[in-house]
């Protein structure tokens, strides 16, 4: 006989049993919800510095370019303004983590600089050996050439205010550089005269480096590993840059710089059988045409 | 029909009772249907037809009854005779109408089909085969094998894979259907089907694909699960018709209807 009553009653436990998982669910949910919210409300300051640590989530794919940047730049001929090339800089990454952006001081080409030490040993001595023979003094400028007047941003003058900068600054000494400037107008080179050249936009000091790898032991993040591995690849640390370039393939196998970097160091450090097995498995697993590259330059002879 | 009533019949369209016009068409089966009469034509000594319970066989079978009849000698045993004597004893009257108070063993039976000349082979149909036994199994080998009757079993999907086991049927079962349960999609033409044959136009409408999908959880296709739900289904809706009016509704069919049915069948354990 049809009890529909009591079948309602074993419907209604049946229900519940089945939305059970959910109501959970659904409850532990609100209460994170709430508790975040509440947590947001009460200590802006706590979650906005645990938001702030969190690293940007692209990929940096870091230039690899082994010569400097260089700073102080005499070019006899005006034609080619290429101080002026933008290249991309893994310093950004430094100013978005230290909550300090100056997008605007980053793009200028000669601004105001600040030179540790070492790096001033470092680029104004090949500067020494040079032709030209650049003198270190300001007031032995010589004006550029007037005719050569392409139409440029000017240079932004901005006070170099960033954290980074900040650090830099407790270690390093602010030189007033000659810069020759074939580009600019007269005007413009009588005022960058008494201005101060930003030397070394891609060199990372050894304290800076070692602030990312604190930060690095820290998250673990792969885009840290492998720009601390560029680094000491362009120092000449092949067996750092090929430490850390494993560490970042290990921690990302996607992300392609990783292996190239990581063979190059191979080969530095004379393993060049490695660094061609490991190449031709990468080849062999993802068709890289970077990798396929590099394998050829090896394999020609022609990487250096 | 007025929708005051809407429920109240429409129980008996889901009797489980195998009647060859209650039969649904859906392509699939249909495939099948059509295959087996083309496997009767065919010099075969033994057809068979498999699949889990509820699937259909027996209403297929009933419709290969009703369909041939007319044309040819076709005997459909629905309930298995289980005895042998009394197994030979049906066997003769219903295909050569010889009547006989006594005994009758294989001899005698194969004797009195020799006796009988027939221009097309009589088709005997058993439905659940798996219930003969094997030496009575042997016999019917045997039968088969002087081609005086064609034989068709159906029988349950568990029991194929013995059956295919034994070495002397494995020569001689030529031919094989398997039925199988319906998916969701035919489950709704199959319902759909069944209650607009009964002029149940309205409750055809209530079944849309999402209610059929829950029905589908339960009975996983099988005919006669579904049968069977619905006809709780609707006995349920009987009842809110006569006694909470105000809890019907008429566009679709409650989730919660469908799962107190299936509580009801015992198809959840609540």
């Amino acid at each position: 006989m049809l009890d529909v009553p009591e079948l309602e009653k074993r419907w209604a436990k049946y229900h519940f049993k089945k939305m059970l998982p959910l109501y959970i669910m659904s409850t532990v949910g609100a209460i994170i919800l709430g508790l975040s919210a509440y947590i947001y409300t009460t200590k802006p300051a706590v979650v906005m510095s645990l938001l702030s640590q969190e690293p940007t989530e692209t990929v940096i794919t870091p230039s690899v370019k082994k010569d400097p940047l260089p700073t102080i730049v005499k070019r006899p001929v005006p034609t080619v303004p290429s101080q002026n090339i933008l290249r991309p800089s893994l310093t950004f990454l430094y100013n978005l983590e230290e909550r300090v952006i100056n997008a605007e001081e980053n793009l200028s080409p000669v601004a105001t600089a600040v030179v540790t030490d070492n790096k001033v040993k470092q680029q104004i001595k090949p500067k020494a050996k040079s032709k030209s023979k650049p003198k270190a003094k300001p007031k032995s400028k010589p004006k550029p050439k007037p005719k050569a007047k392409p139409k440029q941003r000017k240079p932004v003058k901005t006070k170099p205010v960033t954290k980074t900068t900040h650090v830099a600054t407790k270690k390093s000494v602010v030189v007033p550089v000659k810069v020759i400037h074939p580009v600019e107008t007269e005007k413009q080179s009588a005022k960058t005269q008494n201005t101060l050249v930003k030397v070394g936009h891609n060199t990372t000091s050894d304290d800076e480096l070692k602030g990312v790898i604190k930060r690095f032991n820290r998250k673990k993040k792969p885009a840290l590993s492998l720009f601390i591995a560029n680094k000491y690849y362009e120092k000449g640390n092949y067996a750092e840059s090929y430490k850390y370039a494993r560490i970042t393939y290990n921690l990302n196998p996607k992300i392609e710089d990783s292996m190239l970097i990581y063979a190059k160091s191979l080969i530095k450090l004379g393993k060049k059988d490695k660094a061609k097995n490991a190449l031709t498995a990468y080849i062999k697993k993802t068709g890289s045409i970077n990798a396929k590259t590099l394998l050829n330059q090896i394999n020609k002879g022609t990487f250096k | 029909m007025k929708s005051s009533k809407i429920f109240h019949n429409s129980k008996e369209v889901f009797q489980d009772i195998v009647d060859s016009k209650d039969y649904v068409q859906l392509d699939r089966s249909m495939a099948i249907y059509h295959a087996l009469k083309e496997a009767i034509q065919k010099p075969l000594k033994m057809i068979l037809v498999f699949g889990k319970p509820g699937t259909g066989k027996s209403m297929m079978l009933n419709k290969l009854y009703k369909e041939l009849s007319p044309k040819q000698k076709v005997v459909y045993i629905q309930t298995p005779v289980i005895d042998e004597s009394e197994f030979f004893k049906v066997l003769a009257y219903e295909v050569f109408r010889f009547n006989t108070p006594d005994a009758l063993n294989f001899t005698q039976f194969m004797e009195i089909a020799n006796h009988f000349e027939v221009e097309v082979t009589p088709i005997v149909i058993l439905d659940e085969a798996q219930l003969y036994s094997e030496s009575l199994m042997e016999k019917i080998r045997l039968i088969s094998d002087s081609r005086k009757i064609k034989f068709i079993f159906a029988l349950h999907k568990t029991q194929k894979e013995d059956l295919i086991a034994k070495e002397h049927f494995q020569t001689r079962i030529w031919e094989s259907q398997e039925l199988q349960n319906a998916t969701a999609s035919e489950l709704t033409v199959y319902i759909q089907k069944k209650l607009l044959r009964a002029n149940f136009f309205d409750l055809a409408n209530m079944f849309t694909e999402k209610s059929v999908r829950h029905i589908h959880q339960f009975t996983d296709g099988n005919y006669r699960d579904t049968n069977k739900l619905l006809y709780g289904l609707f006995e349920i809706c009987s009842w809110y018709e006569d006694n909470a009016p105000s809890k019907v509704k008429f566009n679709a069919i409650p989730t919660k209807l469908i799962e107190m049915a299936a509580i009801h069948t015992g198809f959840i354990d609540a």
